[in-house]
């Protein structure tokens, strides 16, 4: 047999010739010096490739920005819907302006519902430990976020929810087997005492402020009781 | 599949993805915003991906394509190299040692720069995500006759750059043609 081509070579030593072609080329190889140094050096040239090729690890930020851009998907298909919703309403002269006010705890309480209950949104990162979570954060938020430790509560995870454009951060905690989902919603002026509503899509809706931070607070909690949670949430200190 | 489902996988695959876009493009910022823009769209058609378990070849193919209409220039530019090429056995030299000790990295980094960008594409997409012919045929959108033409033109590619960089320092003396 004479020598086959640098082509075959090439397919041979990424075993995708036929069968009868593999075989040939098994035979031919056993008695040729020449094919076998042609052999061994693109195999050395595959491992020489990889060393040489770009390794990057993916940036935390590329798969938040994969996230968002689901999200953000989401968020439009359910505006384009709503949209239709709202023309039909005004043709109706059913025009609803208090709407607008609920949207971003509503849509964050879709959030808890997806991420935290049902887990058909997944958490950017997962891990029990607060430190994790709010390193994950850092560079995320154009305010530090601390994430409460509290006792008798395990943290699950944590993501960046958008709403409308802007970045909401969850972290989500099993209670007693009950997953709560606390957000933050920005800075606020200092502490300031709570208000919680129950009945919110189905969930349990408290907010407060804390060390300059307005968190919010969604659970399957009694509202007495929710609240009495993140009042104890927020006093914990790391 | 979902577009949670289609998320998951994005983001288990996010370095896979994020190397084949930087492949491509050259830059770690690029990639990014290739990577996402690439996602986008495979959002909105993702009822063109019949078989699940092909999601990832599907996602990568999508990137490319993003980059292509973003460079539209250089891929004919590509096309005009394949056609004029031509394939010549590349020399047997000394060169293993050399390639073991990995001496040759940053030679092997330009010379696999200097490749047009489907034979690059083909052979990163070979030895080190480790597709088969069949796969990357559907990534870069070729037959699979083509994807084993174009390994073997930048396999060859390769080692005649580097033989020749080695020849150049004298550690190919002795070499078998």
């Amino acid at each position: 047999m004479s020598c086959p081509t640098f082509e075959s070579l090439s397919a041979e030593v990424d075993g995708e010739l036929a069968q009868l072609e593999a075989e040939a080329m098994r035979s031919h190889l056993v008695g040729c010096d020449k094919c076998r140094a042609r052999r061994t050096q693109l195999l050395l040239l595959r491992g020489a490739v990889r060393n040489a090729s770009a390794s990057p690890l993916a940036s935390d930020r590329l798969k938040a920005r994969l996230a968002a851009t689901a999200q953000k998907r989401g968020r439009a298909k359910f505006l384009r819907l709503g949209l239709g919703l709202a023309a039909a309403a005004a043709v109706a002269g059913l025009l609803l302006p208090w709407v607008r006010s609920k949207d971003v705890v509503t849509e964050l309480v879709g959030d808890h519902r997806g991420t935290t209950v049902t887990g058909e949104e997944p958490f950017d990162v997962v891990s029990s430990d607060a430190n994790v979570l709010e390193r994950w954060f850092e560079g995320k938020l154009d305010y530090r976020l601390r994430i409460p430790r509290p006792p008798a509560t395990r943290l699950l995870g944590a993501r960046l929810c958008d709403v409308g454009g802007r970045q909401f951060p969850l972290a989500a905690y099993d209670r007693e087997g009950r997953r709560l989902s606390l957000f933050a919603l920005g800075t606020a002026a200092g502490s300031q005492g709570g208000t919680c509503r129950e009945g919110v899509a189905g969930f349990t809706v408290c907010r407060q402020a804390a060390d300059g931070i307005d968190y919010m607070l969604v659970s399957d909690y009694p509202g007495a009781e929710a609240k009495r949670i993140l009042t104890s949430m927020l006093s914990e200190r790391p | 599949m979902t577009e949670n489902e289609l998320l998951t996988v994005a983001i288990a695959a996010a370095n896979q993805l994020k190397r084949f876009a930087q492949n491509l493009c050259g830059d770690v910022d690029g990639a990014e915003d290739l990577v996402q823009e690439g996602f986008l769209r495979a959002l909105a058609n993702r009822a063109q991906l019949r078989d699940a378990s092909r999601a990832i070849p599907w996602l990568l193919m999508i990137v490319r394509r993003v980059f292509l209409e973003k460079h539209r220039r250089s891929e004919r530019q590509s096309h005009l190299i394949e056609l004029d090429a031509t394939l010549t056995d590349p020399p047997i030299g000394n060169l293993e040692e050399e390639m073991l000790r990995g001496a040759l990295s940053e030679e092997v980094s330009n010379a696999l720069a200097a490749l047009p960008e489907d034979w690059r594409s083909c052979l990163l997409l070979r030895e080190v995500d480790g597709f088969s012919y069949q796969e990357i045929a559907q990534i870069v959108e070729c037959p699979v006759g083509t994807v084993r033409s174009r390994l073997a033109r930048a396999r060859a590619e390769l080692l005649v750059s580097l033989h020749t960089y080695a020849a150049e320092r004298g550690i190919a003396q002795g070499a078998r043609r």
